[in-house]
């Protein structure tokens, strides 16, 4: 059983909220002195409104996002677990039961119920791999945002420092800060292309199991994983079981 | 000895009750704990929140009907052994009244 673990599971929700409140607490206060070391130049406000709408509904706890990937990985192991256990079990039943109700539930437990358990072993390997990629995501857009405003407004800082600011001064801290906030999105837009190729990976792992289990109105049918009535007739016939 | 392979029938039922427990333990704690709140997700994200939610759901939908699969065949096996171990009882205690 893995450290961490517990009945209730992997995530606090209340505990990421709060993560994710100091993350873009700490994405404010980068911004609020980035504006300050701008003034009086007046792109201070841009600085801010671009944070604001595009920046910090965006930066969100990667905690979440990191410790998902790992426990899909467990569980993807587990099913591949029951697989190997399910397969031993069938191979077992054939030692000792060889008839026509034994080729019934030979041709049930391979055809339906080990394929049922391939297909979650490999939803949850889709699973794994999207959270991770959304994990990598959150995480290097923050480190790259807090570096470039970091940056920026030490840069900002030390112009102002020099001396009293000329007008080229400031022409190049606004010259500074658009580099910064073209950088900015640049940076967004190509998280927006990882979230895509990471909503694409979730498509797949949907059609993993859609493919073996949706019925006509798209919802998930398990019908054919149920034990057959006809197969329960036969498994009550124990005339039909190798007689000892 | 038993006519039937009742002795067999009832490990092999045993056995897959035993691996219906195994898979609800292994997969329905941990499947509870996949559940991500809208919050998790960036904005630009959030259109795949409901898509995250639906592969959770069908994962434990499948799951769960695997495991009531493995522990109906499971109790079938040791409903069937008991069934004749009781007929193979009176059939006995019919031949010992016979010959009394």
């Amino acid at each position: 059983m893995p450290a961490g673990w517990d009945e209730g599971g992997w995530t606090d929700t209340d505990s990421d909220a709060f993560d994710t409140f100091l993350i873009r607490g700490l994405v404010a206060a980068a911004t609020s002195g980035l504006i300050v070391a701008l003034e009086p130049s007046g792109a201070g406000m841009a600085a801010a409104t671009l944070t604001g709408l595009l920046v910090m509904p965006n930066v969100v706890d990667p905690e979440p996002w990191l410790s998902n990937s790992g426990t899909w990985g467990e569980l993807k192991n587990a099913y591949d677990s029951m697989h190997a256990q399910l397969l031993s079990q069938i191979e077992k039943v054939d030692g000792f039961w060889q008839d026509s109700a034994a080729t019934q539930f030979h041709a049930f437990a391979t055809g339906d119920l080990l394929p049922a358990l391939e297909r979650l072993a490999q939803t949850c390997s889709l699973m794994d791999s999207y959270c991770a990629q959304m994990a990598t995501g959150v995480i290097t857009t923050l480190g790259a945002f807090l570096v470039a405003t970091v940056s920026a407004a030490v840069a900002a800082v030390a112009a102002n420092a020099a001396g009293p600011v000329s007008p080229a001064v400031k022409i190049g801290i606004f010259a500074s800060w658009a580099a910064f906030a073209v950088a900015v999105i640049g940076l967004l837009a190509g998280f927006v292309m990882t979230v895509w190729l990471a909503a694409k990976t979730l498509g797949d792992a949907n059609d993993e199991l859609a493919n073996k289990f949706a019925d006509r109105s798209g919802q998930i049918d398990t019908a054919s994983i149920r034990l057959p009535e006809s197969l329960k007739i036969v498994i009550g016939d124990p005339a039909e079981w190798v007689q000892r | 000895m038993s006519q039937y392979a009742t002795e067999a029938m009832r490990a092999l039922g045993s056995s897959f009750s035993t691996y219906a427990d195994d898979l609800d333990q292994q997969t329905r704690p941990t499947l509870a704990g996949l559940e991500l709140p809208e919050g998790a997700f960036p904005l630009f994200a959030m259109p795949a929140a409901n898509d995250y939610a639906q592969s959770l759901l069908a994962v434990g939908a499948v799951t769960t009907a695997l495991r009531d699969t493995f522990d109906a065949i499971g109790a079938a096996l040791h409903r069937v052994a008991g069934h004749y171990e009781q007929l193979e009882a009176d059939q006995a205690a019919g031949f010992h009244r016979s010959h009394d």
